[in-house]
This record gives structure tokens, C-alpha cells and sequence, in this order.
């Protein structure tokens, strides 16, 4: 190993001599500091993942019961309904108006 | 402050003595991390996870070695867990994106430091830790738990894996040499 140094060395060792501390680091590391420390800030990082799950629980849930296919039947039951409904009650209507005339 | 004097004070969670210590250490542990990083604000994240975690678990530090080199070998060490998790991230992006970064707009010292960050992980940690900390070869072969001759061959590897770097890439310094 050489013991004095070349242009190589004093290359290497000044490349890194730019490179300086900001004057918000020490600020920045206590808030880090004090916020890993927080009990809720963990609980805060669970909430993602337990929406991720609950997400995947739920298409699971859909597929397997096949759940949209049965709220598409009662929606259109419910319209089926309605709309026979609206039609006895037009025809009610002009049955009565025929009486009046 | 000396050294056993902020260790005792961290062990009973002084935050004085913490900040104490980030000051002593912050740019030496900054530019090691930068080394790695290439990037300022992953380095800057990278050293405040290095000092917290220091700070939460200095119950454990036995008082075996110096407290800097302890510092050290938990720097590298997460230097090291950070390049692994970037190499693979890097791997699943470059599965999507084919770009390849251009060199011409660097300046010199981005440029020397690329070279430095382009060496394999077993030569540029104990180059970066004898160059830019200024840590003995003795000292960096107890971070690294290696015999003194293999530090030693590294660092010799490493600085002519460099040199050839800079002479095949800048021709200025080939020809200043000839």
C-alpha cells in the first residue's frame, strides 16, 4: 500500500468536500424522532395496509356470492314495479275520466 | 462532551446529548450515506434513520469498540440494506422503463462520484470509509469484521478499478499521465 498520496487520492477526498449539512437537518431529524416515538403514528401506517385487506376481502366476498348479479335483479324488479304501477294508475285515471265524461 | 459522557447521557434519552452527537457526526455520516444514495435527500434520510436508530437501541451498544466505530458499522450497514432494496427496485422499474441516464450534463465532482458509486459494494465501502471519513484500515476492518490485508487489498482494488474508470472516460487524464 502507498503511503503518499497521488492526484488520484486528493480526487476521491475532495469530491465529497461540497457536500453540506442543511440547516433544517437537526429540525427535521426530532420531528422524525419524536414522531416514531408517537404510539399513534404506528397505528396511522396500519390503516392503508387494514384498507388494502378489507378491499380484497370484499371483491373476494362479490365474486364468491356473485352479489352485483342479485342487486341488478331487485333493481330491476323494483323498476318492473314501478313502472306497472304507473300504468294501472294512468289507466285508473282515464277510466275515471271516461266515467266524468 | 466526551464520547462516554454522550453515551451515558443517550443511554438515560438525553435529547441534548443526542443532538450533541448529530452535530459531531452529521456531515461524515451524510457523505457516506451520499455515497450510496447519489441523491441528497435519500442521503439525508438515510443518515436521520441511521441517528434514530442509533438513539432507540443504544441500550444495546456494549462499549466493545469506539461508539464511532459502532456508529460506522450501523451506517454501512443500513447503507448496504438500502442499496439491496434499491438494486431490486431498479430491476422491477427497469422490467417497464428502458432509459438510460445521460452523463454529459454532470458536472466533475457528480461525475467522480459516480465513478465511486459504480464500484462493487465489497470495494467502495472501505474506499468510501478510509477517503471521505478518514477512518484507519484498522478501524474499517473492525466495522467490517475482515483481516487488516483484506481492507487493504480493497482499497488498492478499488482506487485502480477507479483510476481506470477516470482514464478510460476522461481522456484529459490518460493523456496527463502519458
Amino acid at each position: 500500500m502507498q503511503n503518499k498520496r497521488d492526484d488520484f487520492d486528493t480526487i476521491i477526498i475532495n469530491s465529497f468536500k461540497d457536500i453540506t449539512v442543511s440547516d433544517e437537518y437537526n429540525k427535521k431529524l426530532m420531528q422524525k424522532l419524536h414522531k416514531k416515538q408517537l404510539p399513534d403514528s404506528k397505528r396511522n401506517n396500519l390503516i392503508p395496509s387494514y384498507a388494502l385487506i378489507a378491499a380484497g376481502l370484499l371483491s373476494i366476498f362479490l365474486s364468491i356470492t356473485s352479489l352485483q348479479v342479485h342487486i341488478t335483479n331487485f333493481e330491476s324488479r323494483f323498476f318492473d314495479k314501478a313502472v306497472i304501477t304507473e300504468i294501472n294508475q294512468h289507466s285508473i285515471i282515464n277510466f275515471i275520466k271516461q266515467l266524468g265524461e | 462532551m466526551e464520547e462516554q459522557e454522550f453515551v451515558e447521557k443517550m443511554k438515560t434519552k438525553d435529547e441534548n446529548a443526542f443532538i450533541y452527537m448529530v452535530d459531531v457526526y452529521k456531515k461524515r455520516i451524510l457523505s457516506l450515506c451520499y455515497s450510496y444514495t447519489s441523491d441528497y435527500y435519500e442521503a439525508e434520510d438515510l443518515s436521520q434513520e441511521v441517528f434514530i436508530s442509533v438513539f432507540n437501541n443504544i441500550d444495546k451498544f456494549r462499549e466493545e469498540s469506539s461508539f464511532s466505530t459502532y456508529l460506522y458499522k450501523i451506517t454501512t450497514s443500513k447503507c448496504i440494506d438500502y442499496t439491496r432494496k434499491r438494486s431490486i427496485k431498479n430491476f422491477l422499474t427497469g422490467l417497464f422503463i428502458f432509459s438510460k441516464e445521460s452523463t454529459q450534463d454532470i458536472d466533475n465532482q457528480n461525475f467522480i462520484r459516480q465513478s465511486i458509486q459504480s464500484l462493487p459494494l465489497n470495494l467502495k465501502t472501505p474506499l468510501v470509509l478510509y477517503y471521505y471519513i478518514g477512518l484507519t484500515q484498522k478501524e474499517i476492518a473492525d466495522i467490517l469484521n475482515l483481516p487488516l490485508k483484506t481492507i487493504e487489498g480493497r482499497i488498492y482494488r478499488a482506487k485502480n478499478k477507479f483510476k481506470n474508470i477516470i482514464e478510460t472516460e476522461v481522456p484529459f487524464y490518460a493523456e496527463q499521465k502519458r
